[in-house]
């Protein structure tokens, strides 16, 4: 980090290289649509650089730090303007293909849980999605939400009772 | 009593949905390598602008040099700081006052002493190419400001803008001013420059302030209007000179649209109102035209030829509007007033999420 501090080229491009792909997906995951994911890496490590010009930045936990900047600007993006398109497309997942009713299965899965996952509040997002999704600790999801790993719990807590209730398929939502 | 929450645990049901999110398709390659390359970009730029904390320890550096001296100073040392003392006190600490000022923004009591030394460094320097690199300098200064003041939602001020569009003009004559090979070697250190600069503004996104999202159109407008020129220009000097003795390019005066319409909107122009895609047409681009910009695909006049036009090429006096001209507007020109501030607005983004009903067996169109 104090390399990049220090506006070492190569400090920035390894993380550039360690950690887009991470927010890349982070982002796709939660939109569903890729230019919506470029745009989100794009601005976030824009941020951060600026963050860092003007002699800010994380000393400590990049990652959660970069996390939280890409959350931030996607729940600021969707606050006003219409949710992300549900409407994801097929893509070749894996190699080899899985046959077209699992992906569809699956593809069914995401849509709904994304649209789940909006009903949330955007803590309760966040906090679900880097800990169940991105596999992160509950120590970095803390340093990500700035919050007691205490309260990140309970955070998870209600939102995983809220996404049991979400998700339940026969239960009429008004 | 505080509770202590144990480590939640995903029911299966939620636990299989969560699974099946972790599978991402693979991102663009090109996308990919697109962004890093805007990202090394941006960050070689903002390598050589120093950030204004920065400037401030090198002050308190020097300060605490003076205050706190080495037990070895070299003569070297020991004589700079001499001329810098008295060159400091003779001037009663207005030197210091200029180096404050330089990371002002617009909004600040020092920016017209920032904009004040900057116009004292125009008029002391003199070769082409040191005025060309100026020049060049304090547009991105000013791109930076615009950048800086639109993240903080506010609203730059109208000098900025003709500030930056003075320093672009600048740069691009003196550099068409030169011989062939030296246009030519001028004309490339200014679209390598504007072409980061344009890539800062493009990654300026999430602003709520209409007025704000206005601005940095238009300013991304101006910046994309004189790259089409100097790519121009890279092709053929000579037009590029031709052309400039016409008129320079320019993004449209906000006078000349005020009085009719709302200048500062991005929605979709009410039909006449004079902005939006009307008849004259951008000389400079051959470009989408932003939203908002001014500009617009037309059938204008061509400002940059007196020949006699084709017949049906959409040039000639008629129904275009030329946009270099302060004269009375032809009616219906796309130029001049417009019926006033409403505008039609077009609702961004893509179809609408459900609200209150989660895609479900039965009713959604995805469910296989």
């Amino acid at each position: 980090m104090q390399a990049a501090q220090r506006f070492d080229m190569e400090a920035l491009a390894a993380i550039y290289d360690q950690y887009s792909p991470r927010l890349y997906a982070y982002a796709m995951r939660l939109l569903g649509d890729a230019d919506k994911a470029e745009e989100c890496v794009a601005e976030t490590f824009a941020r951060f650089l600026q963050a860092l010009h003007a002699g800010h930045g994380p000393r400590q936990h990049l990652q959660a730090y970069l996390y939280r900047i890409a959350h931030n600007w996607i729940t600021d993006r969707y606050r006003r303007e219409p949710p992300p398109n549900l409407n994801i497309e097929i893509h070749p997942l894996s190699d080899p293909a899985p046959p077209l009713e699992e992906a569809a299965e699956a593809q069914w899965m995401r849509q709904r849980l994304r649209w789940a996952l909006w009903q949330l509040t955007p803590e309760q997002r966040q906090a679900i999605l880097l800990r169940f999704v991105e596999g992160l600790d509950n120590e970095t999801v803390a340093a990500a939400l700035q919050k007691p790993v205490g309260a990140v719990k309970a955070l998870q807590h209600r939102a995983l009772a809220a996404l049991k209730r979400l998700l339940k398929p026969e239960v009429e939502h008004v | 009593m505080s509770k202590t929450w144990s480590d939640p645990q995903p029911d299966p049901e939620v636990r299989a949905h969560l699974d099946a999110l972790r599978e991402v398709p693979p991102r663009d390659p090109t996308a990919a390598a697109r962004a890093r390359t805007a990202f090394l970009a941006e960050a070689r730029r903002l390598a050589v602008s120093e950030s204004s904390p920065r400037r401030l320890n090198q002050w308190k550096a020097f300060w605490i040099g003076l205050t706190h001296p080495r037990k070895e100073v070299s003569p070297m040392f020991s004589a700079l700081t001499t001329i810098l003392l008295v060159v400091s006190l003779l001037l009663g600490g207005s030197g210091i006052t200029v180096a404050a000022a330089q990371s002002s923004l617009p909004e600040d009591w020092l920016y017209p002493v920032k904009t004040w030394s900057e116009d004292l460094r125009s008029e002391l320097t003199r070769t082409p190419q040191a005025r060309i690199n100026l020049n060049l300098e304090l547009a991105e200064r000013r791109t930076a400001e615009i950048s800086q003041m639109l993240d903080r939602e506010e609203v730059p001020p109208e000098p900025v803008l003709q500030r930056l569009q003075t320093h672009l003009q600048t740069a691009l004559q003196l550099a068409a001013a030169q011989n062939d090979a030296q246009a030519i070697q001028a004309l490339e250190r200014i679209r390598q420059r504007l072409e980061v600069q344009y890539q800062r503004l493009m990654q300026q996104a999430n602003i709520s302030n209409p007025t704000a999202r206005a601005v940095l159109q238009r300013t991304r407008a101006m910046i994309q209007t004189h790259l089409q020129a100097v790519q121009e220009g890279l092709q053929d000097p000579e037009l590029l000179r031709q052309r400039l003795r016409q008129g320079m390019p320019e993004e449209m005066p906000p006078t000349r649209r005020q009085p009719g319409g709302n200048p500062w909107t991005e929605d979709t122009p009410t039909p006449g109102s004079g902005y939006g895609s009307g008849q004259g047409g951008n000389p400079w681009t051959q470009d989408t035209p932003t939203p908002g910009s001014g500009y617009g695909s037309g059938q204008g006049g061509n400002p940059w030829t007196q020949d006699t036009p084709t017949p049906g090429s959409g040039y000639g006096s008629g129904q275009g509007g030329n946009p270099w001209t302060q004269d009375t507007p032809t009616p219906g020109s796309g130029y001049g007033p417009g019926p006033g501030p409403e505008a039609t607005c077009t609702p961004a983004g893509g179809p609408m999420m459900p609200t209150a009903q989660p895609p479900r067996h039965g009713n959604s169109p995805a469910r296989p």
